[in-house]
């Protein structure tokens, strides 16, 4: 592949699929970050979500046949990630429910002290910590929208493509998960104000 | 416009997608209502909370990781099931699936060839398996052909222990008692 010259998402996909591996390359460094800071909102944890991620790009070389140009290839490799991301959380809820079911009645469960974080970077008026409990707090469906609108920035019927519901429904579900965080975020605001 | 259209129409205000007339009512009603002011004040705060929170990068070695990988996957031998291909398909199944149907229709045919009775439809009269109705037959036939009843047999300890049966079913029985059934006779042992 000649240097200097930008090729479009859908150039490289192509060029790939006529076995160009560094067209390959370049799609990986295009979305590797767009798509960990999605995945790692999504799941809440950074090793997780880079696994995830690998994943993605391990199922867009093995299936790279699979994509027809009528879509973009943003949409495409969003909901690849989405939807190994859904099957982790999956995954994690099964051994979260197997772990509760070996646990005995005599055995308790200890809170772990919540850490300081005063040191913690602020961004306006909360915590990145707060802002990622209150995404991480939302039900799923609102979550997924919520994050690909409001972190990866992408349009409302990209959103809709990715997802496969109506747009309708992604806009209605994007401004309830919004209205959730902000009740989410208000209460972080009272409990900063409620004197110890 | 009231409380639940404003907080319906939050999101298409801030992106400035409603129409003017709406636009309009929305304003209204944002003078007018404390708490959808509030809440309108909170969602737009949180939406710049969350558009400029921290962005995460892959960690250092990532695309040599996932090379890695790749080389693994390569070198995975191929499953059988794979190499039948992933669009070939037995009577509209996948070919594991197909396989699993025939395997118990031919089940079926078989538990159900072995449940038919003999003799296409027609009842077994005796569907004591031969050597035990020669046996039988060897036990009370004498005594039924010389007309005088068969002395009582003892019944079986199994029977005996049967705690349903009855007393009188405990002690005595004629070979009439038994027949079409299976018995176990303890004298004929020898």
């Amino acid at each position: 592949m000649p240097d200097k010259v930008q090729y479009s998402d859908k150039e490289l996909i192509l060029r790939f699929q006529q076995g160009d591996e560094l067209a390959y390359v370049e799609l990986v460094n295009r979305y590797r970050d767009r798509l960990i800071n999605f995945v790692f909102r999504f799941v809440g944890s950074f090793e997780e979500a880079e696994d995830i991620v690998q994943d993605t790009f391990v199922k867009l070389y093995q299936k790279k046949d699979y994509y027809r140009p009528i879509s973009a290839f943003s949409t495409w490799i969003f909901t690849i990630a989405s939807n190994l991301a859904k099957t982790e959380l999956r995954k994690r809820k099964r051994r979260k429910v197997s772990y509760l079911s070996q646990i005995g009645i005599e055995e308790k469960d200890f809170d772990i002290p919540v850490e300081d974080t005063t040191d913690e970077e602020t961004v306006g008026e909360y915590t990145e910590s707060q802002i990622q409990d209150a995404i991480q707090s939302l039900q799923l469906h609102f979550r997924t929208a919520l994050i690909l609108r409001d972190i990866e920035e992408l349009s409302y019927e990209e959103i809709s493509k990715i997802l496969d519901v109506p747009l309708g429904t992604i806009k209605s579900r994007i401004n309830r998960a919004r209205l959730q965080l902000q009740e989410k975020l208000k209460h972080v605001h009272k409990d900063r104000r409620t004197p110890i | 416009m009231d409380c639940y259209e404003f907080q319906d129409k939050v999101s298409a205000y801030i992106e400035k997608e409603l129409t003017l007339s709406d636009v309009n009512r929305f304003d209204q009603h944002l003078e007018s209502c404390r708490i959808c002011a509030v809440a309108y004040n909170g969602v737009k705060s949180a939406v710049r909370a969350i558009r400029g929170s921290e962005r995460v990068a892959v960690s250092s070695g990532f695309n040599d990781r996932l090379l890695g990988r790749l080389q693994r996957e390569k070198a995975k031998p191929v499953s059988k099931i794979s190499r039948l291909g992933r669009g070939r398909r037995i009577f509209g199944y996948e070919p594991r699936y197909a396989f699993v149907s025939l395997a118990a229709v031919a089940l079926i045919v078989v538990l159900t060839i072995g449940i038919l009775p003999d003799g296409g439809g027609k009842i077994n009269p005796n569907p004591l398996p031969l050597s035990t109705q020669q046996k039988v037959n060897d036990t009370f036939q004498p005594a039924m052909r010389s007309g005088t009843p068969a002395a009582p047999t003892l019944v079986s300890d199994e029977l005996e222990e049967d705690s349903l049966a009855t007393p009188k079913d405990k002690t005595l029985k004629t070979p009439q008692d038994f027949s079409g059934k299976i018995q176990l006779v303890k004298n004929k042992k020898k």
